[in-house]
């Protein structure tokens, strides 16, 4: 797929990164491939490594930590945002956040420093002492599900300069869905409370095809069903047989 | 034991955001705002720009055939009808009906039961209507409810004050469902509903296809509720059989009309249309229709002082300076040896400036010339001007002309607009408006379109302008104007052919 075909959000992601911006956000309603895209779109050879950001996670998952060994002693462990840094050893990797806005305060301060300018990002290793520095090449991205991006803090925003609204899902995720339904999972994506997510629509494709569309979307949609069938009746009516 | 279940409500409400358009108007993906109302005529309504819907969401046939309704103008109305109404084509209110049936027909072809539909207002509706002998709101309603459960009720409604009305009313209802049909079968489904516009990118701005047909049938409608030009008084007004084969709900209904009826049967009943008039009147087709560049004006330089004005004069008077008629001392009682000075009407002057009228600048010049004191202006475009290229060019202005006429640019392609433009150029209310014009009237890139040309006719009509294909006839018409003399509206042979085919009946002067 061409640039020109992408979805203008989708045109946006792939500009920034093709223009070297390596701290990026993408948010938005949830289902709609921010973090397919932080793991798989222009990424090196190098790897992406992912956080998932929860109240209850620790340091441990950024930066790393003692783990027990066989032989009673403790053996350090490197945490992602530490691997991201280091990469391949010569050029850096992709770090993607996820939901760090539920990460806890100390974490945060990590990750505030973990993702922080090359020039700036230093961090010392308690098990060996050596000192780490990113490796060029390193890139964030961060995502979450908050639509007002006042709501960040101010050093997030300040680390991330780039922040792009993901609003309809990846032309090649809604590739497996049926033809016929495809407009209609890129439209629920971002239909606020109303959303029909993209998980849904893949179970509906399979199960219509067993069970009909009527059963699938009771199924699937709940008491949305039949607003749903109703809306697809109308919305084919040009095509209509009747 | 909990009642959970039961209690449990279900969200019945419309997803328009699955709606796909053409024309962009909902092609970003973004919730919409429904709130819900009760199942009731009126209340329903949808705003596809900012993505608002209001309609029912209880668990009821009636409120599902609703949403589905409103729905279909979520896919098929217009984001905003402005641009259609500034068309001049057809009025506000056959717009809005012509729209409710071309969508209750597509709400049926989509596999919903529109039987249903119904309200329980229809009776009241036609008999309010019919009370007041609103013969233009009986037309409009009943385009409203076409094709819908409610027909039977609204017809009996109407029959209660003017049984007369009934048989032309259904009539008019068969032949809508008849003209949708046409479309329907012999111009496709997708023309009929196609949202698709010329860019696809403006939708608030541009003209959607599948709205045509709306418009095409509200000038028709327009047409049928205001049947001025009714020439033709038929002799089978008696006949009010149905064609269709629908005489036993006629019968029905003026049993029931006689129960409660007041006034059955009186000369007063007598529909507004002939049926037979009714029968040659038909709605113009897409290919009848066309579109007008966009008027660009631009006034000339006004160097040459034209004195006078067209209608000035002088008339006796018994006050003044100078008398100038002493012979009046003697042969006039009141003694008016004084001139006074009556200003004249002014008026406005337009000229078709297009190839067929082979105008060279002397025959503009020489209208010019019999027209003093009146706004002159000519037009002419070959293509859609959306640059802003000067279509339209003031030749005349405030006892003031131009001697630099510009060349012609062949084509018509604003013929109405201009018009309109000129009859807003009138100086006084009576000042006469005179189009000097063969009525080839096109739009750019076009041949020539009926619904244009009746455009024209409509608003010459209204206005009363007073149209002349050839320089010496306009010549003739302005100083028979200036003198004050009786004129005669005459019309070129295109509008008199277009207006035959259109209603049936002749153009007369």
């Amino acid at each position: 797929m061409t640039n020109t075909n992408l979805p203008q959000c989708w045109q946006d992601y792939n500009d920034v990164l093709s223009a070297g911006i390596d701290r990026v956000i993408l948010y938005g309603p949830p289902g709609t491939g921010k973090t397919y895209a932080g793991l798989n779109s222009g990424v090196s050879d190098t790897g992406a490594w992912r956080l998932v950001c929860t109240e209850d996670m620790t340091n441990f998952d950024v930066t790393g930590g003692f783990l027990p060994d066989r032989d009673g002693s403790f053996k350090w462990n490197d945490g992602a945002a530490v691997k991201a840094w280091r990469g391949d050893g010569i050029t850096g990797g992709r770090l993607v956040v996820d939901e760090i806005d539920k990460a806890g305060g100390d974490v945060f301060a990590t990750l505030l420093a973990m993702t922080d300018t090359v020039a700036s990002a230093k961090w010392e290793n308690p098990a060996s002492g050596r000192i780490e520095t990113p490796r060029d090449g390193f890139t964030v991205i961060m995502t979450t599900n908050i639509e007002n991006m006042e709501e960040l803090p101010v050093a997030l925003k300040d680390r991330f300069p780039c922040a792009i609204r993901i609003n309809e899902p990846h032309p090649a995720a809604l590739d497996s869905l049926d033809m016929n339904i495809r407009e209609y999972a890129r439209k629920m994506a971002d239909a606020g409370d109303r959303r029909i997510s993209l998980r849904q629509f893949y179970a509906y494709s399979k199960l219509r095809v067993i069970h009909g569309d009527e059963r699938a979307a009771n199924l699937i949609f709940g008491d949305r069903a039949e607003s749903f069938l109703d809306a697809v009746k109308v919305d084919t009516v040009p095509s209509s047989t009747i | 034991m909990s009642n959970l279940k039961t209690e449990y409500a279900q969200d019945l409400r419309p997803l328009p955001e699955l709606i796909r358009r053409k024309d962009g108007a909902n092609d970003e993906p973004a919730e919409w705002t429904i709130d819900p109302c009760p199942a009731e005529r009126g209340i329903p309504r949808t705003a596809v720009l900012l993505k608002h819907m209001v309609a029912p969401v209880q668990n009821f046939e009636l409120d599902r055939v609703i949403r589905a309704h409103e729905m279909m103008h979520a896919k098929v109305s217009p984001g905003d009808r402005t641009p259609w109404h500034d068309r001049g084509v057809a009025s506000e209110r056959a717009l809005v009906s012509a729209e409710e049936c071309r969508v209750n027909f597509l709400v049926e072809k989509a596999g919903f039961d529109i039987d249903v539909l119904e309200d329980g207002t229809e009776m009241n509706a036609g008999e309010r209507i019919a009370e007041r002998g609103d013969w233009a709101e009986a037309v409009y309603f009943m385009a409203c409810v076409s094709g819908t459960g409610g027909v039977n009720k609204y017809l009996t409604g109407i029959r209660r004050h003017k049984p007369g009305w009934g048989p032309r009313l259904r009539r008019i209802h068969q032949l809508l469902q008849k003209e949708l049909r046409r479309i329907w079968k012999q111009e496709g489904a997708v023309s009929l509903t196609s949202t698709r516009t010329s860019t696809g990118l403006d939708p608030a701005n541009e003209l959607i296809e599948g709205f045509y047909h709306t418009e095409a049938i509200a000038e028709y409608l327009d047409r049928l509720a205001e049947p001025k030009h009714s020439e033709d008084k038929s002799d089978d007004d008696e006949d009010d059989s149905d064609p269709e084969g629908t005489e036993g709900e006629d019968g029905e209904a003026s049993t029931e009309g006689g129960a409660g009826s007041s006034r059955t049967g009186s000369s007063d009943d007598k529909p507004p249309i002939s049926k037979a008039d009714l029968e040659k009147e038909r709605p113009t087709t897409t290919e009848e229709a066309g579109a007008w560049a966009q008027l660009n004006v631009k006034e000339q330089n006004l160097t040459r002082h034209v004195p006078g004005g067209l209608g000035k004069k002088r008339v006796a008077s018994n006050m003044g300076r100078n008398p100038r008629r002493m012979s009046r001392l003697l042969t006039d009682p009141q003694r008016r040896i004084f001139d006074r000075k009556i200003k004249g009407d002014g008026g406005v002057v337009l000229i078709d400036y297009s190839g067929s009228m082979s105008l060279d600048t002397s025959e503009v010049l020489e209208i010019m010339d019999a027209a003093p004191g009146c706004t002159v202006a000519c037009y002419s475009t070959n293509d859609f001007d959306r640059d802003g290229k000067p279509n339209l060019w003031v030749l005349g202005a405030r006892g003031r002309m131009t001697t630099a006429i510009p060349r012609s640019r062949i084509g018509n392609g604003v013929d109405h607009p201009a018009l309109v433009w000129a009859i807003q150029q009138k100086q006084r209310r009576h000042a006469p408006v005179v189009w000097v014009t063969d009525g080839g009237v096109v739009g750019p890139g076009q041949g020539y379109r009926q619904q244009l040309a009746m455009q024209c006719i409509k608003t010459c009509l209204k206005s009363k302008v007073l149209i002349r294909n050839s320089t010496e006839d306009a010549v003739e018409l302005l100083h028979d104007l200036a003198m004050r003399r009786p004129v005669k509206q005459w019309w070129p042979s295109y509008f008199r052919t277009t207006w035959r085919d259109v209603t049936g009946g002749e153009l007369t002067a």
